[in-house]
């Protein structure tokens, strides 16, 4: 596997690794909405990279190395040796909702050999939760999805995924990988606490809350952020809910994070469902425990990879997580660095929603507040 | 500018806004840093107090909830109390009920027991019309109110689950006949014919509860003869099916009465319920007999139900379930030898009466000739004496169109050519029992319908036994089926009872069968009575002074060889659960139940005095027994 990365800042380019890359089978591109929507963009990547598959999402932040940067054009370009690359997309209104949608994904990819599938999504339109549900219920066993939702920086208004243009429309895209020698490793961790008392999702539609022990969810948020209410949908960030079935059946809770409200309805919208009749708390986080998290999703993923010493990491971590972080944002990447050593060509987005299983048991779950690394080693 | 960052740059002598871009840029970021660590601290603290609050109120929620759980726990555990105590007291009142109940029985039952004992004694003295009229009076509204007072016993008992069901062995066709026989006493004195067929598939024997057998068909008997002013009572006892493991058996009480409205069938089996108002007033009775029924059927595994057309008559049925007697057949004495080849008229102009007493007859040995009418008979005698051959026996129906029974017998009697034959009057019960008249007229006697195989017995046994003796001879007694036969005449009985009215109607009753009976007063002089003499039979009161009859027997029975075992039946005035177990626990043979009626006494001796001649015939004639020698055919 040879990897070339390469980061636009300013309209300043700098490059990383052997070569110039334009050989690339696969380029994973990482930018803003607004960038991402430029003709010019798409001119200067097709010349940079003549032979490849362009797949690029938007994002709120480029994690490039180490490094965090907002309003980036951060690419990786990948040739195989011994693997090879399919890809897939769906119009968002190729299907009934999100479930069909990613049925009709997985029906477009081909099985023999997969041994992979990574997924970028559209960041608000589709429910994560439901995508994976019809993507992973013809998945052949053992095969695994990660991902993510592409994202809007801090503003949740419009988010994009392209496949080699420029794209005016809604989609999502799903990249195959395929070959025996190749081997992909995951790990999800948050490193948030649940806090306060837990209540009972008494009324709830889809990812949409209603009430919370019968009263508005939006009431409990705007009491908790006080002044900072005002600044909602992304100061709800703050307190990420941890939703678990009222019998205790999951090990871990799972945890939502709030992608958008609607003042009038008092409603809130979740990146994932909220069943009615789970349970929840708010949840809160410290720089400590975020470190943590993204230090030990690194080494789960190094675990499930059967390797320390991946060749590619691609680092998919929440927008609410930056939001908390602020300066200290690049503290996480450099803590996924400490696991995965030196040797690791590390590539991610800051996401609207994070796809993975949360441990080799499981199947494939819409996370939130996580930071997800997928690692690949070819051999 | 954060007010931390403002004091740091002009302590350090930096001035922010004049600052390098460079500088600036890192004021800037500096400051957002102090502004966030505000933000952050400011957010945790809010969020902390928020939380302690929601956490606060929660757990006094949780207190006010556990208190409120614990208040209902308490008010729950003081209604448990409450509710095993008024359990406890319910319970109690409900067996001090009972008591009284079985209590009120026995001290009810035993002045009834003279009442009524007396009043039978009564009616069987001298009386002129209007005594005679009185004392029957007495002794039919004495009846009624044993049956109101056993009614309401039942009732309660059944309504308090106490109700305890007997599993003998018993001749469910003879029940029929005797409750038929009961309940012609008042089918014929309101003009009423009464029927009774019988399937003759009816095993001999079943296993179940006779008395409650009899009571609900003497109960719907007696209703259908109540509600019924002209026509017939029949009664139809049909096998419904047999296996080895029970009898089914369906039985039915036909009217042609007054029938019950369709509205009204519904309501007619709960309790104190009648037809109407007017009906109750009309008719009488406590509204609780077909309940009574309904409910003893459902205990002894049956149904009730009726069907009626008012105006036309109702038929009530109901089906009960027996088990198969386990016992072999108990042998009935077979017919005396002087009975066999002897002919006998019949004379009845029910086609049905005919062809029961043919049956009967045929039984017992004889040959008969029917006639359906007085004309015919006189026909019949006429040839039968011509061929020398004449009858034995008439058996006339005293009721018939034309000319009735005693018409027809004042001829017979006239005509010096039919002397030979000796009559005997088949009458309605309670009809005529002027026996005076009819010994005068020149009967040899009368049997009361439906005629019994065992009363006929007797009484051809009697009739032909002096046969020597024309008819019209007035100064032979006339033959009842109160006369003594040679199976009782003589037998000697002991009798155990304090109670000296209850002694005098036992004695006399026992002396109208031919016993001789001695008196002791308890059961330690009877016990003494029966260590110095020989007695064919105790009747042992349960209840006495010094030794009760319980106590007496079991020492009886202790003192016994075990070659010959005396019969002791057990008189009693607790009509209570268990009395019977005591008893045959005590070592009785029976038991009846206060107060003492002929029927019942006349049952029981037969069962326990068999004629010493019947004992060597049945020993002789052991590899052709003849059982069931009373199963007769209702049609055949």
């Amino acid at each position: 596997m040879r990897i070339h990365q390469r980061i636009r800042r300013d309209g300043v380019w700098q490059s990383r690794g052997l070569g110039t890359g334009d050989s690339s089978q696969l380029v994973l591109a990482f930018s803003s909405v607004r960038i991402l929507a430029e003709p010019d963009t798409w001119h200067e990547l097709r010349a940079l990279y003549p032979a490849a598959r362009i797949v690029a999402c938007s994002t709120a932040g480029e994690i490039d190395n180490t490094n965090v940067y907002d309003d980036s054009l951060a690419c990786t370009g990948i040739s195989f040796e011994h693997s090879h690359v399919s890809i897939a997309s769906v119009r968002l209104s190729e299907a009934q909702d999100s479930e069909a949608l990613g049925a009709l994904l997985l029906s477009r990819l081909s099985m023999d050999g997969l041994v992979h599938v990574f997924v970028l999504s559209d960041g608000l339109k589709v429910n994560g939760s439901a995508l994976l549900k019809g993507l992973t219920r013809m998945l052949p066993p053992g095969i695994r999805v990660t991902g993510g939702l592409s994202g809007d920086g801090d503003g949740f208004k419009r988010t994009s995924v392209c496949l080699d243009q420029a794209t005016p429309v809604d989609q999502v895209v799903a990249i195959g990988f395929y070959g025996s020698r190749l081997r992909v490793g995951f790990g999800c961790q948050g490193g948030w606490d649940p806090f306060g008392v837990e209540r009972t999702i008494t009324r709830s539609e889809g990812n949409v809350l209603f009430e919370l022990d019968g009263q508005p969810a939006l009431d409990l948020y705007k009491r908790y952020l006080g002044d900072k209410a005002a600044d909602l949908p992304a100061s709800g960030l703050r307190f990420p809910l941890a939703i678990r079935d009222s019998n205790f059946t999951a090990a871990t809770p799972l945890v939502r994070t709030i992608l958008a409200v609607n003042d009038d309805a008092r409603t809130m919208t979740f990146a994932g469902d909220i069943p009615t009749g789970f349970r929840a708390r708010l949840m809160s986080a410290n720089l400590e425990r975020l470190l943590d998290g993204a230090r030990e999703a690194a080494k789960s993923s190094c675990m499930t990879l059967g390797s320390d010493n991946p060749e590619l990491a691609i680092l998919v971590s929440c927008v609410g997580r930056k939001l908390v972080l602020k300066q200290r944002v690049e503290e996480e990447v450099e803590a996924v660095r400490e696991a995965l050593g030196t040797a690791a060509v590390m590539a991610g987005f800051y996401s609207y929603g994070e796809l993975s299983p949360s441990s080799t048991l499981e199947t494939s779950e819409l996370h939130n507040q996580t930071m997800t690394v997928t690692t690949f080693l070819e051999h | 500018v954060h007010p931390l960052l403002k004091r740091q740059l002009r302590k350090a002598r930096i001035d922010g806004p004049s600052a390098s871009p460079d500088l600036a840029g890192f004021l800037r970021a500096v400051d957002e840093v102090y502004v966030a660590a505000d933000d952050d601290r400011q957010q945790f603290d809010r969020s902390i107090r928020l939380a302690s609050d929601e956490l606060f109120d929660r757990t006094r929620q949780l207190e006010a909830d556990l208190e409120a759980r614990t208040r209902l726990q308490a008010e729950l555990l003081e209604a448990t109390h409450r509710a095993t105590d008024l359990a406890g007291t319910a319970a109690a009142a409900n067996n001090a009920k009972s008591a009284f109940l079985a209590n009120m029985s026995h001290e009810i039952r035993t002045p009834m027991n003279g009442v009524l004992g007396m009043a039978g004694l009564l009616l069987e003295t001298a009386l002129d019309p209007t005594q005679r009229d009185y004392a029957q009076t007495i002794k039919d509204s004495g009846d009624a109110l044993l049956t109101i007072i056993n009614d309401i016993l039942d009732f309660s008992k059944i309504e308090a689950g106490k109700f305890c069901l007997e599993q003998a062995d018993f001749d469910l066709r003879s029940a029929v006949e005797d409750v038929a026989r009961l309940l012609a006493i008042q089918a014929h004195a309101k003009g009423l014919e009464i029927t009774v067929q019988i399937d003759p598939q009816l095993p001999p024997c079943v296993v179940g509860d006779a008395g409650r057998f009899r009571q609900i068909l003497l109960n719907l008997g007696g209703n259908a003869i109540k509600f019924t002013l002209h026509g017939e009572v029949a009664i139809d006892l049909r096998v419904a099916d047999v296996t080895t493991q029970h009898i089914g058996v369906r039985c039915e009480v036909r009217d042609t009465g007054i029938g019950i409205p369709a509205k009204r069938i519904d309501s007619l089996f709960c309790p104190f319920t009648q037809v109407d108002v007017s009906t109750t007033r009309r008719f009488g009775g406590t509204g609780l007999g077909l309940s009574i029924v309904r409910r003893l059927t459902e205990l002894m595994g049956g149904e009730t139900g009726v069907t009626s057309e008012p105006g036309r008559g109702s038929t009530f049925w109901f089906t009960l379930n027996f088990a198969p007697s386990v016992e072999p057949y108990k042998t009935l004495p077979v017919p005396a030898l002087k009975l066999k080849a002897r002919r006998i008229l019949l004379v009845d102009d029910n086609a049905t009466n005919l062809k029961v007493l043919e049956g009967q007859l045929a039984l017992l040995g004889l040959s008969t000739q029917s006639a359906s009418s007085a004309s015919q008979a006189l026909t019949h005698l006429a040839s039968a004496a011509m061929t020398k051959r004449p009858f034995d026996v008439a058996l006339i129906d005293h009721q018939m169109p034309d000319c009735d029974g005693v018409s027809l017998s004042r001829i017979v009697i006239a005509n010096p050519l039919f002397n030979a034959t000796r009559l005997i009057l088949l009458t309605s019960s309670g009809q005529l029992n002027d026996t005076k008249a009819l010994a005068d007229i020149g009967f040899a006697g009368y049997l009361p319908k439906p005629v019994t195989l065992r009363d006929l017995r007797n009484c051809l046994s009697l009739a032909l036994g002096h046969n020597d003796t024309p008819h019209g001879d007035s100064s032979m007694p006339l033959i009842t089926i109160a006369t003594p036969t040679p199976a009782r005449l003589g037998r000697r009985v002991l009798l155990a009872e304090d109670n000296p009215v209850n002694q005098k109607v036992a004695k006399r009753i026992l002396e109208l069968f031919g016993c001789t009976v001695a008196v002791a007063v308890d059961g330690e002089a009877a016990v003494r009575a029966w260590k110095d003499a020989r007695y064919d039979m105790i009747f042992m009161d349960c209840q006495m002074p010094v030794m009760d009859g319980y106590e007496a027997t079991r020492t009886i029975r202790s003192l016994e060889d075990g070659s010959h075992r005396i019969p002791i039946v057990a008189l009693t005035a607790d009509a209570v659960k268990g009395t019977e177990e005591i008893c045959l626990a005590a070592g009785m043979d029976a038991y009846l139940t206060k107060p003492i009626v002929k029927a019942d006494i006349e049952l029981v001796l037969a069962r326990y005095l068999v004629d010493p001649r019947e004992e060597r015939l049945q020993a002789r004639s052991n590899a052709s027994r003849i059982h069931r020698a009373d199963s007769i055919p209702a049609e055949s």
